[in-house]
């Protein structure tokens, strides 16, 4: 009785499907990298992978608004409103966080979403 | 000749395991392609606070443009007292005369008056004099003195406020805000437009008061009073409204003393409460607004019945982390932060 496949026919399949499977399993779990966006009159205008900062830095995406970021977290650690809400969030270091300065029209939001799909507050 | 015929059979069978193979490949990234393109995320600021959208569906973009437009268009030409033109601004500048609104601020007005009538005035929108004095978040925020509180609470009476049609008329000298209401209300304007957009489902929120949109089932954390950025239960639900009022979101400290924002439109003073927060579930973005308010300052035993006319359910969390959460949806509730306790 002859064979459905041969060695070369399995080796192919084989092949193939392992390169799938490994293409597939990132979407199966999620990027699993801390990606903050900053947001700037409603437009992102950085992306910074917070999991891979070596150097701890600050920004400013708008005058008197300074961001600071660090490996795995970031905040808003100067502000030029009175109450400096911003401020006060503290840092952000999971998944669905964000932290606003109103005045200036500026977001911090960690992407991606943990054990929640939205806060209520 | 036998080989020759062998091997276009083996050919044949190669070229089908590779057909198989690739047939495989492309289900599997076109599947991850179309889901990744039926998400869209976005987080903006609209109407003074941080908006974020997750939609399930076609035209992604589009939509939460077309969402930010709805609410700012609710603040700036409906409800807000600031903006000029607005048909609150209009009311509160012809106090004593009648004037002329759209029917979505007739209606949104109708309602709260409805729950004022309903919970014996605590939640009152004719409080504008009132939180104008204590200023909670703004430049001049203090406590005020007992006459300048006695001398607004006069101005404050939802009773006084008639609504016919389209046309609605105040007392002499009132001040209409409908702070407390207004993001429900862009949230019941945000699922009026949903239902003629591409979207399957979708969750908004608007400063924290939330529309679930679609038959998806959301988790929706509620917010730990003591830390802002954790939650401390879950609810999971799907095709509704949800508002939260607690005393950590815009308070002051003066002389030691700490006030909360949510005033008492009874006393003129932050209710005196044994909760940290409130949270109420209710088809409606205003009412569900108008009832967390409501709740918080009519305290866990007076909310029941108000609850139960509205058809609303709620998650009431105390000061001394005890939590109670109506029949409804308890069993749609999950504890996440075992330092509260579900009271029995």
């Amino acid at each position: 009785m002859k064979k459905l496949f041969g060695r070369t026919d399995l080796i192919i399949i084989i092949s193939v499907l392992a390169l799938s499977l490994l293409l597939f399993i990132p979407s199966l779990f999620g990027n699993n990298s801390l990606v903050a966006q900053i947001i700037v009159d409603g437009e992102v205008t950085e992306e910074i992978d917070l999991d891979k900062i070596e150097k701890s830095y600050t920004l400013s995406p708008k005058d008197g608004t300074v961001i600071a970021v660090e490996k795995g977290r970031i905040r808003f650690s100067d502000a030029c409103c009175k109450d400096e809400l911003c401020v006060a969030s503290g840092w952000l270091s999971a998944k669905g966080q964000t932290a606003a300065c109103l005045p200036e029209r500026v977001v911090i939001a960690v992407k991606g979403t943990d054990k929640t799909d939205m806060m209520t507050y | 000749m036998q080989t020759a015929e062998s091997n276009r059979k083996i050919n044949k069978k190669s070229v089908i395991a590779l057909a198989v193979c690739a047939a495989l490949v492309l289900c599997i990234v076109l599947a991850d392609f179309i889901k990744s393109r039926s998400e869209y995320s976005d987080t903006t600021i609209a109407m003074g606070t941080v908006v974020s959208i997750r939609l399930f569906g076609s035209d992604g973009e589009t939509t939460a443009t077309e969402i930010e437009n709805n609410i700012n268009e609710t603040e700036k030409t409906l409800l807000s007292w600031r903006e000029k033109n607005s048909d609150i601004e209009r009311i509160n500048a012809s106090s004593g005369v009648a004037v002329s609104v759209s029917t979505e601020t007739a209606e949104i007005i109708n309602k709260a008056l409805d729950v004022s009538r309903n919970c014996e005035g605590v939640f009152d929108i004719t409080v504008g004099k009132l939180t104008k004095l204590w200023d909670f978040g703004g430049e001049n925020q203090r406590v005020p003195t007992a006459d300048e509180i006695s001398k607004a609470l006069e101005t404050v009476s939802y009773s006084s406020v008639k609504v016919t049609d389209t046309t609605v008329l105040t007392a002499d000298n009132q001040m209409l805000d409908l702070g407390a209401i207004g993001k429900g209300a862009a949230c019941d304007r945000v699922k009026n437009y949903l239902d003629s957009a591409n979207t399957d489902s979708a969750v908004i929120s608007v400063g924290g008061s939330l529309l679930l949109y679609g038959n998806r089932s959301f988790n929706i954390g509620i917010v730990n009073p003591e830390n802002d950025k954790e939650s401390m239960g879950t609810l999971k639900l799907a095709d509704t409204c949800v508002s939260t009022s607690g005393n950590y979101e815009k308070f002051f400290t003066q002389d030691n003393k700490t006030y909360h924002h949510i005033l008492n439109a009874e006393t003129g003073y932050p209710a005196d409460s044994r909760l940290s927060s409130v949270t109420v579930v209710c088809e409606s973005g205003v009412l569900s607004d108008a009832l967390s308010t409501a709740c918080y300052i009519l305290g866990y035993h007076d909310s029941l019945a108000l609850l139960k006319r509205y058809d609303a359910e709620a998650v009431f969390v105390f000061k001394d982390k005890t939590v109670r959460i109506t029949d409804g949806i308890e069993n749609k509730f999950t504890l996440t932060d075992e330092s509260f306790v579900i009271a029995e």
